[in-house]
């Protein structure tokens, strides 16, 4: 007997049980249905703060307080507390590193920001030198940004993100408008276009900035913190001579001390990846339990079939099938419940996708090929699994037992 | 030719071994009639069973065309039932879900024979009278069709051997002549036909009658 005539018999078996077959599979429907939903917007969450970083701009080179061990998963604690960067840090750099471009420190300023009765509570309130802007590759939508004039007379300017601007004044334009910081008036002069955030992975969320002049930010706190140093490399390839460059020159400046990070761009994607090799660990291990309740009930279904038609397995055998056979036509009818199970979960998938989208528009899922076929390829798997228990049970009965079996 | 040499079958239940079938010997020539008539628990069915590789002697040596089937692999017995044996069953043991025409076809399936599968069983059941009930499910049918279509899927391969457990056990008189006509004919046809039965008027059909009790041939 070959593969094909396995199949066809499989085929006819499991359609002489209609009603059984459509119940055994729901569990693997729901299984597989669950592996491809949480690949998909595990990707498709990747994706989107890949982009992000990718948007943070073009050849960066950041310096961050703290050490922070490349390869692993960020600490973000490292960060936390005093920073250990300093204007000398900023100096120091710009002259060993003439050929970096925008460099700019930062530094992050507590408080509301207020206008008139509105306040703004995540407001991320950034005091920044001139050249932040370019380093982070934003864009204005209005006004300008703010220039070494601002930061050299401490003014009392603002450039605005494009969610702190609509939310501080929803009605019209937030440009020459004033807006009140731990008690003091800042005047709007700059509104940045919306970008695609990429908070919490070593960049910051660009939309809800309220950034003023640097020296300004050290006035209000009467502190002066440098929590940021970022700079642009000329080209792609200069990327990794500058970082070390930076790193050799802050080493001097720490004596000797590693107590921050230079960060590239690829240092922070491998951060995300490795992030995200985590989230989909967790997330398979979830689909696989999900799975295994399925296959459970595929191997439960299979062995009361095994026990049901133990004399059509004797017949079978009194006719000349071997051992070989009737564990090849079981395991066979195991997997093609499985992978249909599989075909039909795929097929809610991606029917799926537009109503989701409709009710969850920021949902980022997307149909990805690869997905798809290892969804497809889990289904057999289960179908193997689970079914070679019952397969195997049915190839060693005896065929005088089983013919004689009710 | 089939030869049994001091042939015992032994089964343990639990705690108790009884012997089915104890130390015989018999040879059936190629092309005999014979009927094995002995009453329920004789060992008349394990006798079958022996003979047609569906089960192993615990002692002695079941040889079929000079071959013997205890030192046969699993894979080896299997193409020998397939190949050398036809069964036919007193309850006619049909695959309930499968048509008539494809419970006829199922020795080809497991089969290494290339032939038209669909058109052998077909012609098979048009010559037993079936023409009409070619996809009609064993519950559809009568006990007499049911047991044509058993002899039927028995002679499918070409088998040398015709081996008939109670063939007649499970149906009329009337319909059981007709079923030993039809045993009557493929004798006649040149197989070896042995059928096992208590039916005292139905072994005196063959040429050759083996009595049986308590295991032993008397």
């Amino acid at each position: 007997m070959n593969f094909f005539e396995s199949i066809k018999i499989a085929a006819a078996s499991l359609w002489a049980r209609k009603t059984r077959s459509a119940l055994s599979i729901l569990g693997i429907v729901v299984g597989i249905l669950t592996v491809a939903s949480l690949l998909s917007v595990a990707l498709g969450v990747k994706q989107k703060v890949t982009t992000s970083i990718e948007s943070l701009g073009s050849n960066l080179v950041a310096v961050v307080p703290g050490k922070i061990e490349k390869g692993g998963t960020p600490n973000f604690f490292a960060q936390l507390g005093a920073s250990t960067l300093t204007e000398q840090d900023y100096d120091a750099i710009r002259e060993a590193a003439p050929e970096a471009k925008n460099v700019a420190m930062a530094m992050l300023v507590t408080g509301t920001v207020r206008a008139g009765d509105t306040s703004l509570n995540s407001a991320i309130i950034f005091a920044a030198s001139p050249g932040i802007e370019q380093a982070f590759n934003v864009r204005r939508e209005e006004g300008r940004f703010l220039d070494t004039v601002d930061e050299t007379q401490r003014a009392h300017t603002v450039v605005l993100g494009a969610i702190a601007a609509k939310q501080l004044f929803p009605a019209g334009s937030a440009l020459n408008k004033t807006i009140d910081i731990r008690g003091e008036g800042f005047t709007v002069v700059g509104v940045l276009e919306a970008v695609v955030s990429a908070s919490g992975f070593g960049g910051p969320d660009v939309n809800s900035f309220v950034m003023m002049p640097l020296r300004t930010g050290w006035d209000l706190t009467g502190t002066k913190q440098v929590f940021r140093i970022m700079m642009q490399a000329s080209d792609a390839e200069s990327i990794s001579v500058l970082a070390d460059k930076v790193k050799q020159t802050l080493l001097g400046t720490h004596r000797g001390e590693e107590d921050f990070s230079v960060l590239t761009q690829e240092d922070l994607l491998g951060f995300v990846n490795n992030i995200f090799d985590i989230l989909t660990a967790m997330l398979s291990a979830i689909a696989a339990i999900s799975l295994f309740v399925g296959g459970i009930g595929i191997m439960n279904i299979m062995l009361v079939s095994v026990s049901e038609r133990t004399r059509e397995i004797g017949i079978r055998k009194a006719v000349g099938a071997t051992r070989g056979a009737i564990l090849l036509q079981f395991l066979v009818e195991s997997v093609m419940l499985t992978f249909l199970g599989g075909i039909i979960a795929i097929a809610l998938f991606i029917a799926g996708i537009p109503i989701a989208k409709a009710r969850v528009p920021s949902l980022p899922i997307e149909l990805n090929v690869q997905v798809l076929l290892l969804a497809l390829g889990f289904s057999a798997l289960v179908g193997i699994i689970f079914g070679i228990v019952p397969a195997y049970r049915a190839s060693q009965k005896h065929p005088i037992e089983a013919l004689r079996a009710e | 030719m089939i030869r049994l040499t001091n042939v015992t079958k032994r089964y343990q239940n639990g705690d108790t071994e009884f012997s089915a079938v104890r130390n015989v010997s018999l040879v059936i020539e190629q092309g005999e009639f014979v009927s094995i008539l002995g009453s329920s628990g004789s060992g008349k069915s394990t006798l079958m069973h022996l003979i047609g590789g569906l089960d192993r002697p615990t002692e002695g040596s079941v040889e079929i065309h000079n071959k013997n089937l205890a030192k046969m692999s699993d894979r080896a017995l299997a193409a020998y039932r397939n190949h050398t044996i036809g069964f036919v069953f007193q309850f006619f043991y049909l695959l309930p879900h499968a048509s008539a025409l494809e419970n006829v076809m199922l020795p080809l399936v497991y089969s290494h024979r290339r032939v038209n599968r669909r058109a052998r069983a077909k012609k098979l059941l048009t010559t037993l009278g079936l023409e009409k009930k070619l996809s009609q499910k064993p519950a559809e049918l009568s006990g007499g069709e049911q047991q044509r279509v058993a002899i039927a899927r028995a002679i499918v391969n070409v088998p040398d051997i015709i081996l008939a457990d109670e063939p007649t056990g499970n149906l009329d008189s009337k319909t059981g002549e007709y079923i030993i006509e039809m045993l009557a004919v493929l004798h006649r046809a040149g197989k070896t036909v042995v059928v096992v039965t208590h039916d005292q008027h139905l072994a005196q059909r063959a040429g050759h009658i083996i009595h049986i009790r308590d295991g032993q041939i008397l």
